[in-house]
């Protein structure tokens, strides 16, 4: 399954929509979009995830990236929108506590 | 993977997160053995599903895959990463073979002549079902 992905800015903030499966085939296009925002001057980058139904610990490991990324850059990384089964991966990896999710 | 979990699944009713499960266990487990048993130039993975259980009430799935992939002698030097480490300090990749672990009731390893055996247990407690 393809990956649709679809960045808005407003102000300093940036909007990172995902469309579909993410996975080792995809995760480096999610990798290739989010990775230049952190060398900008966004400070807040919100990956809304209310398309995705599966993602695999690639796409994990991909927003873990982004985690550091914003961390390095002192901004804020944000996701939302989890689908019931993306956020159950994330809490099998025990990793729902280290990132700030949103709804 | 996802047909994979859902023909092994077909007439049980699980629910999503179930189902998604499965599913993700054979993905991480057949992109394991794509990328380090086959060092990612292909090869067979021969896979079988069997439900057991008591009264006719399937509970346990089991599903074995046999790949014809160099022998791993010792699974145990290749269990990724402790989750618990990331809060501290983030890094990527090496939780495929953690989530196979939370997944799984049982996740064993036997090395072949020609290649390994991996059997995957799932234990799905009635409260994960559906009617």
């Amino acid at each position: 399954m393809s990956l649709h992905i679809e960045t808005e800015h407003a102000g300093k903030a940036a909007s990172v929509t995902v469309k579909g499966d993410v996975t080792i085939q995809t995760s480096p296009e999610l990798r290739n979009e989010l990775q230049p925002l952190f060398s900008s001057d966004v400070e807040v980058v919100r990956v809304v995830l209310n398309g995705v139904e599966f993602m695999d610990s690639s796409g994990i490991a991909t927003l873990v990236e982004g985690l550091q990324w914003s961390k390095i850059s002192g901004g804020r990384f944000v996701l939302s929108g989890l689908s019931e089964t993306v956020r159950d991966v994330f809490e099998l990896a025990k990793l729902d506590t280290i990132f700030e999710i949103e709804g | 993977m996802q047909h994979l979990a859902d023909q092994a699944c077909e007439g049980v009713c699980l629910n999503a997160i179930q189902i998604n499960r499965i599913a993700l266990a054979l993905d991480e487990l057949f992109a394991n053995i794509h990328a380090h048993g086959y060092a990612n130039q292909g090869g067979d993975i021969d896979c079988s599903a069997k439900w057991t259980g008591q009264e006719g009430k399937p509970c346990l799935l089991e599903i074995k895959l046999r790949d014809y992939a160099p022998a791993i002698q010792d699974i145990t030097t290749c269990k990724g990463i402790d989750p618990e480490t990331l809060k501290d300090h983030p890094v990527a990749g090496g939780l495929g073979l953690h989530l196979i672990y939370a997944i799984t009731e049982s996740f064993e390893h036997t090395p072949l002549e020609d290649g390994n055996q991996w059997c995957l247990l799932f234990n799905l407690k009635e409260e994960d079902t559906k009617t």
